[in-house]
C-alpha cells in the first residue's frame, strides 16, 4: 500500500474559447448550501448586463491563471482552512467580436509566421478586446480583479462621461501582449476584504503606478488598517469592515496621505469630486442613509452637463463644480463604473429650532441597480477619503477659496465684454503643464519664463479661469504649501485671452503679489 | 469706482473696456471681489473639519 499521491502534480492549463453566453453566470457554478442572497448573485447579473452594453460576444477562457492579489489572500487566510483553496484561479477575456475556437487556432497559426504576422494578429484580437475578469475559488465570492473598457463618451441625456480615474492594463494572453483601459475592480470575499478594502484597493490602483509605488493587495490593506486599531469585534480576519481611521492608516502604509473630507453643501461636496477625479485621483466614498451603517464605494469618474448659473448669493463667475451630475463608481455590491447620479436632498438639522435653519442641503446619491431602478432608500454623501502623494499639501478646498476672489475679480473686469467667466480648480502634473505650454499662445520671453525658468512642484495646483469655453488665464500654487495664499508661483496667460486683456491679469497677478507670465 | 466703470463699459467697444480700467481700479476690483466671496470661501473650507465620529464612521457592505 502506498499513500494518497499529493503534491506532485502541476494544475492543467487549456484555453478555451466561447460564444459569450446571454446569461455570464451560467459560466459560473452556483455554490453548494442554502444561498444566502441571491443566485445568480447581484454582481454577476451586473457583469452580465454591463457586457451586453460593451457588446461582448466570446470570452476566452484561461483554466489556469496566478492572480497576485489571490495569492495573498491564501497566503493571509485561506491557506489555514479546513477546505484546500486552490492558490490559482482562472481568467476570463471579453471580446466584442465573434470567433470560434477553430478562427482563434488560425490567429495563433498566422502569428507563428512572425514579424507581420504576430502583430496582424495581435491587432485583430486587440481591435475587439474588452477587458478580463479573475475567477477566484471562492464559492459565492467569485470575482476577482476585474479590468473592463469604459462605456462611451456621452449619457442618454448628452452628459459628458469623463473616466478620468482609469489606466492603462498590460495583458498577456497565450504570448499575446493586449491592453485595457480601466480601472480595476474586485468584490468583497468577506474574509480578507470588506468593501472598505476594495474600493480602497480599486483607489490605489490608479495612483500607485503614477507614484511608482508597488501596488498593494487587499490582504496587505487590510492588514495595514488592522496594525494600530481593530475592528469593533476586536479581530482584524474575517474582515466586518474598516472604520475611515483605518482606511487612512492603510493608506500611509502605502506610501500615500490620506486625506479626508467630510459632506458639506452640494456645490462644495461636487467641487471636491470634480477637482480630486479631473486631476486623475480616485477617491473612496463613504455613502449611505441619513443614519445608520455606511458603504464604501470608489470614484471612476464624473457625468458631466453645462454649468449652473451662479444663484445664491449671486456671484460674477460661474462655478465648474456646478455642471457635476453623477458619478461612476466601483460598487462592490455590484460591479464596475456603477451610474449614480447626484440631487441636492433637503434634510432636518438635529435639534435646531427656529429662527435658526431647520434643515440643509445635502450630496443625494441614487446608485442604479443592473435592473435599471435605483436603490430603495436615498443615500447620502457622508466623507470624501482621496489617497494623494505625501507631498501633495495644498488641498482642493484651499484652492477654491483663494480661486473664488480670483473669479470674481475677472468676472466683475468683463462683465458685459465677454462670455461669463467660469471657475475650475484641479491638479496639474507639473510636466504635464509644462508640455501643454507650447499651446497657450505665449510669447517667446513667456514661454523660456515658463518652461526654463520658473520652479514648480510635482504637482501644481491650478485656478483655472475661463470664458465661453476658451481658457484665459491660470493661476498657479506650489502644492507642498498648505495655506494657498503663501503657495503663489506664477500667473500664467493661456490662448484665450486676448492681446487687450493682458494688462488685467497683469494687474491681477500684481495684487497676488506673484509673476505675470504672457 | 464700480459704478463708474460700469457706465465707461456700456459706452466702449470690447476692445477699449478691456483698457479703460487703470491698474489702481483693476486692484480694487481684486479687492471688492474678496470681500464679495468671504462667505462662499469660507463654505469651501467647511469640509476640512473633521470630527471623532466621522473617523470612526464603519465603512460595511449591506443590502
Amino acid at each position: 500500500m502506498t499513500l494518497a499521491r499529493r503534491g506532485h502534480e502541476y494544475p492543467e492549463q487549456h484555453v478555451r474559447v466561447y460564444p459569450c453566453p446571454a446569461d455570464i453566470s451560467k459560466l459560473y457554478h452556483k455554490p453548494s448550501g442554502p444561498i444566502e442572497d441571491v443566485w445568480p448573485s447581484t454582481q454577476l447579473t451586473y457583469l452580465g448586463t454591463y457586457l451586453q452594453q460593451l457588446g461582448c460576444k466570446t470570452v476566452i477562457i484561461e483554466e489556469h491563471y496566478i492572480d497576485r492579489d489571490y495569492i495573498y489572500d491564501v497566503t493571509l487566510y485561506y491557506a489555514r482552512s479546513l477546505r484546500a483553496y486552490p492558490n490559482y484561479c482562472q481568467r476570463i477575456h471579453f471580446f466584442s467580436e465573434a470567433f470560434d475556437d477553430a478562427a482563434w487556432r488560425r490567429i495563433l497559426t498566422e502569428a507563428a509566421a512572425g514579424g507581420e504576422g504576430l502583430r496582424a494578429a495581435t491587432a485583430t484580437l486587440q481591435h475587439g478586446y474588452l477587458g478580463f475578469t479573475v475567477v477566484r475559488p471562492l464559492a459565492g465570492f467569485p470575482i476577482g480583479r476585474t479590468v473592463l473598457k469604459t462605456v462611451g463618451a456621452t449619457t442618454k441625456e448628452t452628459w459628458r462621461r469623463e473616466f478620468t480615474c482609469v489606466r492603462d492594463y498590460t495583458v498577456h494572453l497565450a504570448g499575446y501582449e493586449l491592453h485595457v483601459s480601466g480601472l480595476a475592480f474586485q468584490q468583497q470575499d468577506r474574509g480578507v476584504s470588506a468593501c472598505a478594502t476594495t474600493a480602497l484597493w480599486s483607489a490605489l490602483h490608479h495612483v500607485s503606478p503614477i507614484e511608482r509605488l508597488p501596488a498593494v493587495t487587499p490582504a496587505e490593506i487590510t492588514e495595514a488598517a488592522s496594525r494600530y486599531s481593530l475592528n469593533a469585534n476586536g479581530r482584524s480576519l474575517p474582515s466586518e469592515g474598516l472604520n475611515i481611521q483605518q482606511v487612512c492608516e492603510a493608506i500611509r502604509a502605502a506610501g500615500l496621505a490620506p486625506l479626508v473630507i467630510q459632506r458639506s453643501d452640494p456645490v462644495e461636496d461636487k467641487a471636491q469630486l470634480l477637482g480630486y477625479s479631473r486631476s486623475g485621483f480616485a477617491s473612496v466614498l463613504a455613502v449611505g442613509p441619513v443614519s445608520g451603517a455606511t458603504h464604501a464605494v470608489c470614484t471612476v469618474g464624473l457625468k458631466v452637463g453645462s454649468v449652473q448659473p451662479a444663484t445664491n448669493p449671486p456671484m460674477h463667475f460661474l462655478d465648474a463644480a456646478t455642471a457635476v451630475r453623477g458619478l461612476y463608481i466601483h460598487d462592490d455590491r455590484l460591479g464596475p463604473y456603477a451610474s449614480v447620479e447626484l440631487f441636492d436632498k433637503t434634510v432636518a438639522i438635529e435639534g435646531a429650532k427656529p429662527p435658526q435653519p431647520t434643515f440643509r442641503l445635502r450630496t443625494g446619491m441614487k446608485i442604479r441597480w443592473p435592473d435599471g431602478t435605483y436603490e430603495a432608500d436615498e443615500w447620502m454623501l457622508h466623507a470624501v477619503i482621496v489617497p494623494v502623494p505625501v507631498k501633495l499639501r495644498l488641498t482642493i478646498a484651499r484652492i477654491r477659496s483663494l480661486g473664488y476672489g480670483i473669479a470674481e475679480a475677472t468676472g466683475l473686469a468683463f462683465a458685459g465684454v465677454m462670455p461669463p467667466v467660469q471657475l475650475d480648480c484641479r491638479y496639474r502634473l507639473a510636466t504635464d503643464y509644462r508640455a501643454s505650454a507650447f499651446g497657450f499662445r505665449l510669447s517667446d520671453a513667456g514661454l523660456y519664463q515658463l518652461t526654463c525658468e520658473t520652479v514648480l512642484s510635482r504637482y501644481v495646483g491650478a485656478v483655472e479661469i475661463s470664458s465661453g469655453g476658451a481658457a484665459l488665464f491660470d493661476v498657479l500654487l506650489d502644492t507642498t504649501e498648505n495655506v494657498a495664499h503663501r503657495a503663489l508661483l506664477a500667473c500664467v496667460r493661456r490662448e484665450g485671452l486676448p492681446d487687450t486683456a493682458i494688462p488685467v491679469m497683469r494687474t491681477f497677478a500684481k495684487g497676488l503679489e506673484t509673476v505675470a507670465i504672457v | 469706482m464700480t459704478g463708474g466703470s460700469k457706465d465707461a463699459r456700456a459706452a466702449k467697444t470690447k476692445e477699449d473696456v478691456l483698457t479703460v480700467l487703470d491698474e489702481g481700479q483693476l486692484l480694487a476690483l481684486l479687492e471688492q471681489a474678496r470681500q464679495n466671496v468671504k462667505e462662499i470661501a469660507k463654505r469651501a473650507l467647511e469640509g476640512e473639519v473633521i470630527t471623532g465620529d466621522l473617523l470612526n464612521m464603519r465603512l460595511r457592505s449591506f443590502r
